[in-house]
């Protein structure tokens, strides 16, 4: 079975980790997977670990136009969504678009930005369109927003609510990379330039075909739909959580299985696929009960799953 | 929670019991004395958590039982000593150390001292006896699992009913096999065990010679003689004829083995079929009701007299069927000389009432109207007790005592109408029968032994008559076996009947006759086949789409089943580290082996199985290949 433009996609993560993003192989699929399941992506690590390196070359290697937020407190939705300036010359406003009208957006340190910022963002990712003085823009397809923040830093930040974290498909770490590639990157300094220099891999119509062969044609079986329902009903049921798995969440899941399986070069989902991807996926929905606050919520999940045969009949 | 420690006691104190409740009756006083001693005592001991006897002085007292009983065994003394030694086995360990170890040797000897119970006797009750034990040592065992893994182990309620519900199953399924390969199983033609198990004899009831005078008293015994399968019939015709006796000794009346003419000559009467089941003893008469005709099932003789006799003393229980003509009379086929000898030395107080009968009338009828209007007048009187016992007892009853029970009355009645030339042999059999309406038989008991006489009438034959009914008090007396018996009797004497009907009797023949039966049935099946009924196709309809679907169902669900498990064998015996489906999924175990094989099966099987469809021959093939490849891989 061929998967359309699924060579083309492999080829161009192989050619990023191989040239740019050593050592972030799996970062680069989550945000591949983000990108074909139509989601958004989190990075929750520490600065320096290459966050911004990830999405530029991403950005750079797909073709796509590029926008970059630096969130702080002071920070206004307008600065984001743009506003509407008044042109003396034709004596009428003119609408001057934000970064968020692009088809990759950078979101550095989410957690800075006040509620109200936040909201306005977060709406426009869900939405894919932004309303400005009574006028609405469609924002671009494909759409992703690699949003970053920072676990450690608690001064000064507004941490996004759960009920926000829900609006992102994917949250995922960077991680150091292995002692061998960081001895490497080290040795070799800053990539930026080069990456400034890259030609696109891809074009817009490669990911939009691939988009559209996921969502229609990577089929999800029953015994894997069954498996998915059983570990979000089981994730409700857990007595550490106070809720579990959202239905929406269900959904993320089976989108990013479908990715996931595309990407692994498969027409249909098995139940490797949504092991992969309910942590990434999954984990960030978790609500624990107060008790159990300080525990990795991933941990919990991955305790779950563990705990739920594999259908294999 | 349940300390598991105590239901395991409570266990072991019934398997004890089950094992030596049927045999107690038959122990040795030192064994009957020691059991109850030892049981309660075990139960104190266990309480306390304490030993009363120690492993050596168990050892130590084992050792002499077993020397001392063991000297009394032989060929001809085998189960008593063997079931002593058993049951004094069995105390010793309930006052001993109660590890598993000993536990268990405890259920061992329980288990055989209940199968020497069947080499005494093999009733329904064995069958109960067998079944409580089964699951006692069943749940037992499972208990002493965890118990020897954890002494002091504790379980909660809920955790104690899971288990003792799966102990419970265990034998609840073997029970249920062990019906259907009852029917099914090769049996011999003689019980295995007969020899050792020989049918009582009777003392009391029944014998083959009448001899009034030779007891004072008459116990009574509700021994069970026989069952007779039959409708339910008045009372008088309840003659369950045995034996005949012609010959008159002195006061013993014995039976005449050879009489002319081999068949005997049955004129009316209304034919009954009986179904009769007897109990096994040694005796070799078979008893029909009056007068009996044709006899299947076994092979017996019947001689001009209608008296049955097997050919020999019969070594397994059995039954037979027979037409018996009620009311039917019985031709003689000789002279009638042979009914009139008398013995030499009567008293003359008898020979002077036969006169004084004979001088009645000319016709048999009017002479034996005169007889027994001297029975019915002279008032005798039916008794058990305090019985004529001089050396002429006949004389004693009719001219002193005037009580007695049937033998007086018959042999009396018998000489007397010898004496006044009125042809007359007395009968030994039974009279009456409790009917169980729930199993619809006769029960017939040794207490309704009964002899009563038949007068030869010239040109008509055999007429039964029982001058036992002429005494005063006969109404009484013979109907009190009609006291009917209580419903929990009848239902242990239904159990029992239909124990004997069902396995006792249950031998290869009756597997043979099932056999056959099957197969006329199955013939007798096919012209009906021709016209079908509706119902009959619904219901051939109805099986096959059931069996499609099930078949169907079995296929979407299960089909795969036996490669996979095949292949999950290979692989757990190929990579013993990897961690196994369904821990993770087909996939992840091919990349933790890193083994393309693994890989291409994950292909297959997943590209089927989680795509909703079947595998296809091909994909079955590969799969197959591809176990095949890694189990010759190993080698």
């Amino acid at each position: 079975m061929s998967l359309p433009r699924h060579a083309l996609i492999t080829k161009t993560i192989d050619i990023l980790v191989a040239d740019f993003l050593q050592g972030k192989i799996e970062a680069l699929r989550l945000a591949m997977t983000a990108l074909l399941a139509g989601g958004h992506l989190l990075l929750e690590d520490i600065p320096g670990l290459g966050k911004t390196t990830l999405a530029l070359a991403l950005s750079g290697a797909l073709g796509l136009s590029f926008g970059r937020v630096q969130c702080t407190s002071d920070l206004l939705p307008s600065d984001i969504t743009g506003l509407s300036i008044f042109d003396r010359e034709k004596n009428a406003f003119k609408f001057m678009p934000g970064p968020i009208f692009n088809n990759l957006l950078l979101v550095d340190e989410i957690n800075r930005a006040t509620p109200k910022t936040q909201s306005a963002l977060l709406e426009a990712m869900e939405e894919r369109r932004v309303t400005i003085e009574g006028t609405t823009h469609n924002l671009p397809d494909p759409f992703l927003v690699i949003a970053t923040q920072n676990p450690l830093e608690q001064v000064g930040t507004y941490p996004l609510p759960e009920s926000q974290m829900d609006r992102f498909l994917i949250t995922t770490g960077v991680g150091y990379p292995p002692p061998a590639i960081e001895k490497e990157i080290i040795r070799a300094g800053s990539i930026r330039e080069e990456i400034r220099a890259m030609h696109a891999l891809l074009t817009l119509d490669d990911i939009l075909t691939a988009r559209r062969f996921i969502h229609e044609e990577i089929q999800l079986g029953d015994r894997v739909l069954d498996y998915i329902h059983t570990l979000i009903v089981a994730t409700r049921d857990h007595e550490m959580l106070l809720s579990g798995i959202s239905t929406r969440g269900g959904i993320a899941i089976a989108d990013a299985a479908r990715a996931a399986a595309y990407l692994r070069g498969r027409a249909y989902v098995i139940p490797e696929d949504v092991r992969e991807m309910i942590l990434p996926v999954g984990a960030h929905r978790l609500i624990p009960r107060a008790e159990h606050e300080t525990l990795g919520k991933r941990e919990v999940l991955q305790s779950i799953v563990a705990a739920r045969p594999v259908p294999l009949a | 929670m349940v300390n598991l420690r105590t239901p395991l006691n409570w266990l072991h104190y019934v398997i004890c019991l089950l094992g030596v409740a049927p045999v107690y009756s038959a122990l040795a006083l030192p064994a009957q004395i020691a059991l109850p001693l030892a049981l309660l005592g075990g139960i104190g001991a266990d309480r306390q958590q304490r030993t009363v006897i120690p492993d050596r002085g168990a050892t130590l007292a084992s050792l002499i039982f077993f020397i001392f009983y063991g000297w009394q065994v032989s060929f001809v003394n085998l189960i008593d000593p063997v079931m002593n030694i058993l049951a004094l086995l069995i105390a010793i360990r309930l006052l001993g150390a109660k590890s598993g170890r000993h536990l268990l040797q405890n259920y061992t000897l329980a288990l055989f001292s209940l199968a020497a119970s069947a080499l005494l006797k093999l009733d329904a009750s064995f069958l109960s006896y067998l079944i409580l034990m089964v699951f006692a040592i069943a749940v037992s065992l499972v208990l002493l699992t965890y118990v020897e893994s954890d002494e002091k182990m504790r379980l909660s309620a809920a955790e104690f009913r899971k288990i003792i519900t799966v102990a419970l199953l265990m034998p609840g399924i073997a029970l249920l096999l062990m019906l259907a390969f009852f029917v099914i199983l090769p049996r011999t033609q003689y019980p295995l065990w007969n020899f050792l198990n020989p049918g009582g004899t009777s003392k009391v009831g029944f014998s083959e010679e009448v001899r009034p005078g030779t007891v004072s008293n008459l116990a009574e015994t509700k021994t069970p003689v026989f069952r007779a399968k039959t409708m339910e019939l008045p009372k008088e015709d309840l003659y369950w004829r045995g034996i005949v006796l012609s010959q008159l000794e002195g006061n013993n009346w014995k039976r005449l083995p050879e009489v002319p003419g081999t068949t005997p000559d049955i004129r009316g009467g209304r034919a009954v079929a009986v179904t009769v089941y007897p109990e096994l003893n040694e005796r070799r008469y078979l008893f029909a009701l009056d007068v009996p005709g044709q006899i299947s099932g076994i092979r017996a003789a019947r001689d001009a007299e209608g008296v049955l006799t097997l050919h020999r003393t019969p070594r397994k229980r059995f039954f037979y069927e027979i037409v018996s003509h009620l009311g039917a009379t019985l031709k003689a086929p000789v002279r009638a000389d042979r009914w009139l000898q008398v013995p030499e030395n009567i008293s003359p107080r008898i020979v002077n009432l036969a006169q004084q009968l004979r001088a009645a009338g000319a016709t048999d009828d009017q002479r034996f109207a005169a007889l027994v209007n001297y029975f019915r007048t002279a008032k005798f009187s039916y008794s058990h007790r305090d019985l004529p016992r001089s050396s002429d007892p006949v004389d004693e009853f009719l001219f002193e005592r005037k009580a007695g029970y049937c033998e007086f009355f018959a042999s009396s009645f018998a000489l007397l109408a010898r004496l006044s030339d009125i042809p007359a042999r007395l009968v030994g059999g039974y009279y009456g029968g409790d009917y169980n309406d729930l199993g619809g038989y006769y029960l017939v008991s040794e207490d309704q032994a009964h002899v009563w006489v038949e007068v030869l009438f010239e040109g008509e034959g055999w007429r039964r008559f029982d001058p036992s009914t002429l005494a005063v008090n006969a109404a009484e007396e013979l109907q009190r076996s009609d006291a009917a018996l209580s419903l929990a009797q009848r239902l242990t004497d239904a159990a029992d009947y239909f124990w004997q009907r069902a396995v006792i009797v249950y031998d290869f023949d009756r597997q043979m006759t099932l056999l056959f039966a099957t197969g006329r049935n199955l013939r007798a099946l096919r012209p009906q086949l021709k016209k079908p009924a509706t119902t009959t196709v619904l219901m051939v309809l109805g099986g096959l789409g059931m069996i499609v679907v099930s078949g169907y169902w079995r296929r979407t669900r299960h089909r795969a089943h036996p490669l996979l498990r095949a292949y999950l064998r290979c692989v757990a015996r190929r990579y013993p580290a990897a961690v196994l489906p369904p821990r993770c999924g087909l996939t992840e175990l091919a990349e933790a082996v890193n083994d393309p094989r693994c890989q291409r099966f994950a292909d297959i099987y997943g590209g089927a199985f989680y795509r909703d469809r079947l595998l296809t021959r091909e994909e079955r093939e590969a799969l197959r290949e591809i176990i095949d490849q890694l189990k010759s891989a190993q080698h």
